[in-house]
Protein backbone atom coordinates (compact mmCIF):
# COMPACT_ATOMS: atom_id res chain seq x y z
CA UNK A 1 0.00 0.00 0.00
CA UNK A 2 1.44 3.59 -0.84
CA UNK A 3 1.86 5.77 1.76
CA UNK A 4 -1.29 8.17 1.55
CA UNK A 5 -2.84 10.44 4.20
CA UNK A 6 -4.14 9.42 7.22
CA UNK A 7 -6.57 6.49 6.38
CA UNK A 8 -9.71 6.12 8.67
CA UNK A 9 -10.39 2.74 7.68
CA UNK A 10 -7.26 1.29 8.26
CA UNK A 11 -7.43 3.52 11.68
CA UNK A 12 -10.76 1.47 12.55
CA UNK A 13 -9.03 -1.82 11.90
CA UNK A 14 -6.41 -0.67 14.67
CA UNK A 15 -9.07 0.98 16.78
CA UNK A 16 -10.85 -2.76 16.43
CA UNK A 17 -7.71 -4.78 17.72
CA UNK A 18 -7.11 -1.78 20.82
CA UNK A 19 -10.39 -2.57 21.87
CA UNK A 20 -10.80 1.71 22.11
CA UNK A 21 -15.02 0.98 21.77
CA UNK A 22 -15.47 -1.49 24.47
CA UNK A 23 -14.30 1.15 26.72
CA UNK A 24 -15.34 4.39 25.50
CA UNK A 25 -18.33 3.09 24.50
CA UNK A 26 -21.58 2.35 26.67
CA UNK A 27 -23.55 -1.19 26.43
CA UNK A 28 -25.81 -0.55 22.93
CA UNK A 29 -24.32 3.48 23.10
CA UNK A 30 -23.80 5.41 20.82
CA UNK A 31 -19.62 4.37 19.55
CA UNK A 32 -17.19 6.52 21.09
CA UNK A 33 -19.91 8.51 23.41
CA UNK A 34 -18.17 6.87 26.15
CA UNK A 35 -19.62 5.36 29.50
CA UNK A 36 -18.87 2.26 30.12
CA UNK A 37 -17.67 1.02 33.01
CA UNK A 38 -14.55 -0.70 34.15
CA UNK A 39 -14.63 -2.32 37.42
CA UNK A 40 -10.75 -2.29 39.28
CA UNK A 41 -9.54 -2.71 42.79
CA UNK A 42 -8.92 0.85 43.00
CA UNK A 43 -12.39 1.81 41.80
CA UNK A 44 -14.46 2.15 38.49
CA UNK A 45 -13.21 4.26 35.78
CA UNK A 46 -15.63 5.07 33.31
CA UNK A 47 -14.76 5.41 29.39
CA UNK A 48 -14.84 8.86 28.31
CA UNK A 49 -16.75 10.53 25.18
CA UNK A 50 -14.00 9.93 22.50
CA UNK A 51 -16.05 11.45 19.37
CA UNK A 52 -15.66 14.94 18.27
CA UNK A 53 -17.36 16.68 19.82
CA UNK A 54 -16.51 20.23 20.15
CA UNK A 55 -17.68 20.76 24.25
CA UNK A 56 -17.95 17.12 25.24
CA UNK A 57 -15.38 14.90 23.16
CA UNK A 58 -12.16 15.46 21.26
CA UNK A 59 -13.64 18.14 18.56
CA UNK A 60 -11.63 20.86 19.60
CA UNK A 61 -8.17 18.42 19.63
CA UNK A 62 -5.21 19.05 17.46
CA UNK A 63 -3.34 15.83 16.43
CA UNK A 64 -0.62 16.88 18.72
CA UNK A 65 -3.18 16.65 21.61
CA UNK A 66 -4.24 12.86 20.42
CA UNK A 67 -0.47 12.18 19.86
CA UNK A 68 0.43 13.14 23.63
CA UNK A 69 -2.89 11.40 24.91
CA UNK A 70 -1.96 8.31 23.28
CA UNK A 71 1.93 8.25 23.87
CA UNK A 72 2.73 10.24 27.07
CA UNK A 73 -0.85 9.32 28.48
CA UNK A 74 -1.08 13.32 28.95
CA UNK A 75 -4.40 15.48 28.30
CA UNK A 76 -4.02 18.60 26.09
CA UNK A 77 -3.90 20.73 29.84
CA UNK A 78 -1.26 18.43 30.61
CA UNK A 79 -2.88 16.54 33.34
CA UNK A 80 -1.90 12.89 33.87
CA UNK A 81 -4.54 10.00 32.93
CA UNK A 82 -4.62 6.77 34.74
CA UNK A 83 -3.39 4.07 33.70
CA UNK A 84 -7.07 2.43 33.08
CA UNK A 85 -6.65 4.41 29.69
CA UNK A 86 -3.84 1.66 28.35
CA UNK A 87 -1.12 4.57 27.18
CA UNK A 88 2.03 2.67 28.94
CA UNK A 89 1.25 0.16 26.19
CA UNK A 90 0.51 2.39 23.24
CA UNK A 91 3.32 4.77 24.47
CA UNK A 92 5.38 2.46 21.39
CA UNK A 93 2.91 3.09 18.27
CA UNK A 94 3.99 4.38 15.26
CA UNK A 95 3.83 8.11 14.12
CA UNK A 96 1.46 5.92 10.87
CA UNK A 97 -0.89 3.69 13.52
CA UNK A 98 -1.36 7.30 15.47
CA UNK A 99 -2.10 9.54 12.30
CA UNK A 100 -4.84 6.56 11.12
CA UNK A 101 -5.90 6.02 14.82
CA UNK A 102 -6.52 10.27 14.41
CA UNK A 103 -7.76 10.06 11.37
CA UNK A 104 -10.32 7.28 12.77
CA UNK A 105 -11.94 9.45 15.77
CA UNK A 106 -12.29 11.97 13.63
CA UNK A 107 -14.70 10.07 11.21
CA UNK A 108 -16.78 8.99 14.63
CA UNK A 109 -20.80 10.85 14.58
CA UNK A 110 -20.15 13.74 16.90
CA UNK A 111 -22.52 13.07 20.46
CA UNK A 112 -22.77 16.06 23.33
CA UNK A 113 -23.02 12.85 26.00
CA UNK A 114 -21.04 14.63 28.90
CA UNK A 115 -18.33 12.20 30.71
CA UNK A 116 -19.22 11.00 33.81
CA UNK A 117 -16.43 11.21 36.90
CA UNK A 118 -14.77 8.05 37.89
CA UNK A 119 -15.75 6.86 40.94
CA UNK A 120 -12.69 5.60 42.42
CA UNK A 121 -11.74 4.48 46.03
CA UNK A 122 -10.31 7.16 48.88
CA UNK A 123 -6.72 7.08 48.37
CA UNK A 124 -7.17 7.26 44.73
CA UNK A 125 -8.95 10.63 44.05
CA UNK A 126 -7.56 12.91 41.86
CA UNK A 127 -5.71 13.81 38.74
CA UNK A 128 -2.56 14.67 40.98
CA UNK A 129 -2.64 10.89 41.91
CA UNK A 130 -2.65 9.22 38.57
CA UNK A 131 0.42 12.04 37.80
CA UNK A 132 2.00 10.45 40.93
CA UNK A 133 1.42 6.70 39.78
CA UNK A 134 2.74 8.07 36.21
CA UNK A 135 6.09 9.39 37.50
CA UNK A 136 6.49 6.55 40.05
CA UNK A 137 4.96 3.66 38.74
CA UNK A 138 5.05 3.81 35.34
CA UNK A 139 8.87 4.91 34.90
CA UNK A 140 8.35 7.40 31.98
CA UNK A 141 7.94 4.39 29.26
CA UNK A 142 6.74 0.87 29.24
CA UNK A 143 10.07 -0.67 27.79
CA UNK A 144 9.32 -3.46 25.22
CA UNK A 145 10.94 -6.76 26.02
CA UNK A 146 13.20 -6.98 23.05
CA UNK A 147 15.05 -9.96 22.01
CA UNK A 148 18.03 -9.42 19.32
CA UNK A 149 17.24 -12.96 17.75
CA UNK A 150 13.23 -12.03 17.34
CA UNK A 151 12.73 -12.46 13.56
CA UNK A 152 10.96 -9.86 11.64
CA UNK A 153 7.86 -11.74 12.11
CA UNK A 154 8.13 -12.00 15.93
CA UNK A 155 8.90 -8.01 16.19
CA UNK A 156 5.59 -7.33 14.21
CA UNK A 157 3.51 -9.58 16.26
CA UNK A 158 5.32 -8.70 19.72
CA UNK A 159 3.82 -4.89 18.40
CA UNK A 160 0.85 -6.24 17.44
CA UNK A 161 -0.09 -7.68 21.22
CA UNK A 162 1.82 -5.65 23.45
CA UNK A 163 1.57 -2.24 22.01
CA UNK A 164 -1.46 -1.49 19.59
CA UNK A 165 -3.86 -4.85 21.67
CA UNK A 166 -2.43 -4.32 25.04
CA UNK A 167 -3.52 -7.61 25.41
CA UNK A 168 -1.16 -7.81 28.83
CA UNK A 169 -4.05 -4.94 30.04
CA UNK A 170 -6.46 -8.10 30.44
CA UNK A 171 -3.94 -11.67 30.24
CA UNK A 172 -0.95 -9.77 32.44
CA UNK A 173 -1.17 -9.56 36.47
CA UNK A 174 -0.25 -7.04 37.69
CA UNK A 175 2.17 -5.92 40.52
CA UNK A 176 0.62 -4.37 43.94
CA UNK A 177 1.08 -0.74 42.46
CA UNK A 178 -1.27 -1.53 39.25
CA UNK A 179 1.41 -1.96 36.84
CA UNK A 180 1.69 -4.42 34.66
CA UNK A 181 4.18 -6.97 35.55
CA UNK A 182 6.65 -7.49 32.90
CA UNK A 183 8.27 -10.44 34.73
CA UNK A 184 5.22 -12.68 34.14
CA UNK A 185 3.84 -11.11 31.11
CA UNK A 186 0.57 -12.24 29.77
CA UNK A 187 0.60 -15.35 32.65
CA UNK A 188 -3.09 -14.38 33.00
CA UNK A 189 -4.90 -11.66 34.97
CA UNK A 190 -8.26 -10.86 37.19
CA UNK A 191 -10.40 -9.32 34.72
CA UNK A 192 -13.45 -9.64 37.55
CA UNK A 193 -15.25 -10.87 37.43
CA UNK A 194 -13.76 -13.51 34.84
CA UNK A 195 -10.36 -14.38 35.12
CA UNK A 196 -8.54 -13.34 31.87
CA UNK A 197 -6.46 -16.39 30.51
CA UNK A 198 -2.66 -17.17 30.56
CA UNK A 199 -1.56 -17.05 27.26
CA UNK A 200 1.86 -18.50 27.43
CA UNK A 201 2.83 -21.68 26.21
CA UNK A 202 3.02 -23.49 29.58
CA UNK A 203 0.86 -26.45 30.78
CA UNK A 204 -1.61 -23.77 32.64
CA UNK A 205 -2.16 -21.60 29.43
CA UNK A 206 -1.76 -22.40 25.87
CA UNK A 207 1.00 -24.83 25.73
CA UNK A 208 -1.06 -26.72 23.57
CA UNK A 209 -2.38 -23.98 21.00
CA UNK A 210 -0.78 -25.54 17.65
CA UNK A 211 -0.85 -22.55 14.61
CA UNK A 212 -3.85 -23.45 13.66
CA UNK A 213 -5.64 -23.28 16.66
CA UNK A 214 -4.28 -19.92 16.92
CA UNK A 215 -5.15 -18.91 13.59
CA UNK A 216 -8.83 -20.44 14.19
CA UNK A 217 -9.01 -18.30 17.20
CA UNK A 218 -7.91 -14.88 15.81
CA UNK A 219 -9.65 -15.53 12.70
CA UNK A 220 -12.98 -16.68 14.30
CA UNK A 221 -12.68 -16.86 17.69
CA UNK A 222 -12.67 -20.81 17.74
CA UNK A 223 -11.70 -22.55 20.44
CA UNK A 224 -9.24 -25.88 19.68
CA UNK A 225 -12.60 -27.99 20.96
CA UNK A 226 -15.18 -26.34 18.44
CA UNK A 227 -16.43 -23.76 21.36
CA UNK A 228 -16.16 -20.26 20.98
CA UNK A 229 -15.21 -17.24 22.96
CA UNK A 230 -17.48 -14.89 24.42
CA UNK A 231 -17.60 -11.79 26.28
CA UNK A 232 -15.03 -9.02 26.02
CA UNK A 233 -12.23 -11.19 24.17
CA UNK A 234 -15.62 -11.75 21.06
CA UNK A 235 -15.10 -8.29 20.63
CA UNK A 236 -11.67 -8.31 20.59
CA UNK A 237 -11.55 -10.91 17.83
CA UNK A 238 -14.63 -9.65 15.86
CA UNK A 239 -14.05 -5.92 15.76
CA UNK A 240 -10.28 -6.36 15.58
CA UNK A 241 -8.15 -9.62 15.17
CA UNK A 242 -10.52 -10.91 12.59
CA UNK A 243 -10.27 -8.04 10.36
CA UNK A 244 -6.09 -8.27 10.63
CA UNK A 245 -4.49 -9.79 7.81
CA UNK A 246 -3.46 -13.32 7.64
CA UNK A 247 0.05 -12.37 8.10
CA UNK A 248 -0.57 -10.25 11.05
CA UNK A 249 -2.74 -12.72 12.67
CA UNK A 250 0.57 -15.21 11.82
CA UNK A 251 2.80 -12.62 13.59
CA UNK A 252 0.68 -12.65 16.85
CA UNK A 253 0.88 -15.95 17.10
CA UNK A 254 4.49 -16.69 16.57
CA UNK A 255 5.30 -13.62 19.12
CA UNK A 256 2.90 -16.10 21.55
CA UNK A 257 4.26 -19.17 20.88
CA UNK A 258 7.40 -18.06 21.56
CA UNK A 259 6.54 -16.19 24.85
CA UNK A 260 8.32 -18.02 28.11
CA UNK A 261 6.35 -20.31 30.04
CA UNK A 262 4.83 -19.08 33.10
CA UNK A 263 2.46 -20.73 35.77
CA UNK A 264 -0.44 -19.53 36.37
CA UNK A 265 -0.16 -16.18 38.58
CA UNK A 266 -2.16 -16.48 41.78
CA UNK A 267 -4.90 -14.24 42.34
CA UNK A 268 -4.19 -11.50 44.85
CA UNK B 1 -62.84 -25.41 36.09
CA UNK B 2 -62.81 -26.34 31.69
CA UNK B 3 -59.49 -24.22 31.53
CA UNK B 4 -57.58 -26.43 34.34
CA UNK B 5 -59.20 -29.32 32.30
CA UNK B 6 -57.39 -28.15 28.96
CA UNK B 7 -53.77 -27.41 30.84
CA UNK B 8 -53.41 -30.42 33.02
CA UNK B 9 -52.25 -32.89 30.06
CA UNK B 10 -49.43 -30.02 29.76
CA UNK B 11 -48.46 -29.85 32.80
CA UNK B 12 -47.96 -33.77 33.26
CA UNK B 13 -45.09 -32.81 30.93
CA UNK B 14 -42.38 -31.83 32.80
CA UNK B 15 -43.20 -34.20 35.29
CA UNK B 16 -42.48 -36.49 32.59
CA UNK B 17 -39.03 -35.40 32.12
CA UNK B 18 -38.33 -35.64 35.68
CA UNK B 19 -38.16 -39.09 35.62
CA UNK B 20 -35.02 -39.37 34.21
CA UNK B 21 -32.32 -38.60 36.66
CA UNK B 22 -30.93 -35.65 36.73
CA UNK B 23 -27.19 -36.60 36.36
CA UNK B 24 -27.86 -38.39 33.11
CA UNK B 25 -29.90 -35.72 31.83
CA UNK B 26 -26.86 -33.57 32.31
CA UNK B 27 -24.39 -36.06 30.46
CA UNK B 28 -26.76 -36.16 27.22
CA UNK B 29 -27.12 -32.07 27.28
CA UNK B 30 -23.30 -32.26 27.96
CA UNK B 31 -22.73 -34.76 25.01
CA UNK B 32 -25.48 -32.97 23.11
CA UNK B 33 -23.36 -29.31 22.67
CA UNK B 34 -20.06 -31.81 21.95
CA UNK B 35 -21.79 -32.81 18.78
CA UNK B 36 -22.13 -29.02 18.03
CA UNK B 37 -18.81 -28.15 18.57
CA UNK B 38 -17.43 -31.20 17.04
CA UNK B 39 -19.84 -29.85 13.92
CA UNK B 40 -18.31 -26.40 14.50
CA UNK B 41 -14.76 -27.70 14.77
CA UNK B 42 -15.11 -29.75 10.98
CA UNK B 43 -16.60 -26.69 9.59
CA UNK B 44 -13.70 -24.30 11.15
CA UNK B 45 -11.28 -26.63 9.42
CA UNK B 46 -13.16 -26.80 6.15
CA UNK B 47 -13.97 -22.74 5.89
CA UNK B 48 -10.29 -22.68 6.55
CA UNK B 49 -8.70 -24.70 3.96
CA UNK B 50 -6.92 -27.15 6.42
CA UNK B 51 -9.13 -29.86 4.57
CA UNK B 52 -10.49 -29.93 0.80
CA UNK B 53 -13.61 -31.75 2.26
CA UNK B 54 -16.07 -28.68 0.94
CA UNK B 55 -18.39 -31.32 0.25
CA UNK B 56 -18.97 -32.29 4.00
CA UNK B 57 -20.27 -28.64 4.86
CA UNK B 58 -24.31 -29.08 4.25
CA UNK B 59 -24.14 -32.21 5.80
CA UNK B 60 -22.37 -30.47 8.70
CA UNK B 61 -24.00 -27.29 8.67
CA UNK B 62 -27.46 -28.76 8.59
CA UNK B 63 -27.09 -30.78 11.46
CA UNK B 64 -26.14 -27.55 13.35
CA UNK B 65 -29.19 -26.27 12.00
CA UNK B 66 -31.35 -29.59 13.47
CA UNK B 67 -29.51 -29.49 16.72
CA UNK B 68 -30.56 -25.87 16.96
CA UNK B 69 -34.13 -26.39 17.06
CA UNK B 70 -33.17 -29.52 19.60
CA UNK B 71 -31.50 -27.28 22.07
CA UNK B 72 -34.24 -25.66 24.77
CA UNK B 73 -35.45 -29.46 24.82
CA UNK B 74 -32.02 -30.35 26.67
CA UNK B 75 -32.48 -28.45 29.55
CA UNK B 76 -35.56 -30.12 31.22
CA UNK B 77 -36.72 -28.48 34.75
CA UNK B 78 -34.95 -30.00 37.74
CA UNK B 79 -31.34 -30.35 35.75
CA UNK B 80 -29.82 -27.11 37.05
CA UNK B 81 -27.08 -26.37 38.96
CA UNK B 82 -29.57 -27.56 42.31
CA UNK B 83 -29.43 -30.98 40.69
CA UNK B 84 -26.34 -31.57 39.60
CA UNK B 85 -22.32 -30.54 40.34
CA UNK B 86 -21.51 -31.33 36.72
CA UNK B 87 -23.40 -28.64 34.92
CA UNK B 88 -21.91 -26.14 34.13
CA UNK B 89 -25.42 -24.12 33.00
CA UNK B 90 -26.40 -21.37 35.21
CA UNK B 91 -30.04 -21.00 36.34
CA UNK B 92 -30.92 -18.35 34.15
CA UNK B 93 -31.39 -21.23 31.35
CA UNK B 94 -34.50 -21.90 33.45
CA UNK B 95 -35.41 -18.82 35.08
CA UNK B 96 -34.72 -16.76 31.04
CA UNK B 97 -36.77 -19.56 29.07
CA UNK B 98 -37.42 -17.02 26.45
CA UNK B 99 -33.92 -15.86 26.31
CA UNK B 100 -32.82 -19.44 26.05
CA UNK B 101 -35.34 -19.84 22.93
CA UNK B 102 -34.05 -17.36 21.27
CA UNK B 103 -30.35 -17.78 21.97
CA UNK B 104 -30.73 -21.21 20.30
CA UNK B 105 -32.90 -19.59 17.16
CA UNK B 106 -29.58 -17.17 16.98
CA UNK B 107 -27.61 -20.28 16.27
CA UNK B 108 -30.33 -21.78 14.04
CA UNK B 109 -30.91 -18.81 11.86
CA UNK B 110 -27.09 -18.58 11.33
CA UNK B 111 -26.45 -22.03 10.65
CA UNK B 112 -29.66 -21.55 7.96
CA UNK B 113 -27.30 -19.64 6.12
CA UNK B 114 -24.36 -21.50 6.65
CA UNK B 115 -26.51 -24.36 4.29
CA UNK B 116 -27.14 -21.37 1.92
CA UNK B 117 -23.26 -21.00 1.66
CA UNK B 118 -22.56 -24.58 1.45
CA UNK B 119 -24.56 -25.47 -1.66
CA UNK B 120 -22.91 -22.59 -3.63
CA UNK B 121 -21.34 -23.66 -6.34
CA UNK B 122 -18.14 -22.95 -6.80
CA UNK B 123 -17.93 -22.60 -3.25
CA UNK B 124 -16.72 -19.26 -1.30
CA UNK B 125 -14.49 -20.47 1.34
CA UNK B 126 -14.17 -16.76 2.42
CA UNK B 127 -17.75 -16.09 2.77
CA UNK B 128 -17.98 -19.27 4.51
CA UNK B 129 -15.78 -18.83 6.97
CA UNK B 130 -16.89 -15.02 7.82
CA UNK B 131 -20.70 -17.00 8.78
CA UNK B 132 -18.73 -19.80 10.61
CA UNK B 133 -17.45 -16.76 12.68
CA UNK B 134 -20.87 -15.69 12.80
CA UNK B 135 -22.48 -18.97 14.06
CA UNK B 136 -19.44 -18.94 16.66
CA UNK B 137 -20.45 -15.69 17.92
CA UNK B 138 -24.26 -17.10 18.57
CA UNK B 139 -22.54 -20.03 20.73
CA UNK B 140 -20.59 -17.33 22.40
CA UNK B 141 -23.13 -14.98 23.36
CA UNK B 142 -25.62 -17.76 24.42
CA UNK B 143 -22.32 -19.20 26.61
CA UNK B 144 -22.04 -15.54 28.35
CA UNK B 145 -25.72 -15.70 29.58
CA UNK B 146 -26.54 -19.23 30.54
CA UNK B 147 -23.38 -20.94 30.81
CA UNK B 148 -20.78 -20.93 33.72
CA UNK B 149 -17.81 -18.66 32.88
CA UNK B 150 -15.07 -21.26 31.83
CA UNK B 151 -11.60 -19.40 31.05
CA UNK B 152 -12.38 -17.88 27.70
Amino acid sequence: MALAAADAERGAVLAGLGGCLACHTADSGQPGAGGHRIETPYGTFVGSNITPDPLHGLGTWSRADFDRAMRKGKSPAGRAYWPAFPWPSFSELTDEDVDDLWAWVQSLEPSARPDEPHELERGYRGRLKAGLWRTFVHRQREVLPDDESWSEEVRRGAYLVNTLGHCGGCHSPRTRLGREDATRRLAGGDTPPYRAPNLTPHADGLATWTDDDWSSFLDMGMLPDGDFTGRGMARVVNEGTSLLTTEDREAMAAYLRQLTPHPDAEPE
Amino acid sequence: MRALVVLLPLLAVPAQAGDIDPETAVAYRQASFGALAKHMKTTGMIAKGQVPHTGDLETHAVALNMLAKQLPGWFPEGTGPEASEKTAALPAAWSDREGLEKAAKALEDASAKLIELSKQEPIDLTAVKAQVGQVGRSCGGCHDTFKKDDDH
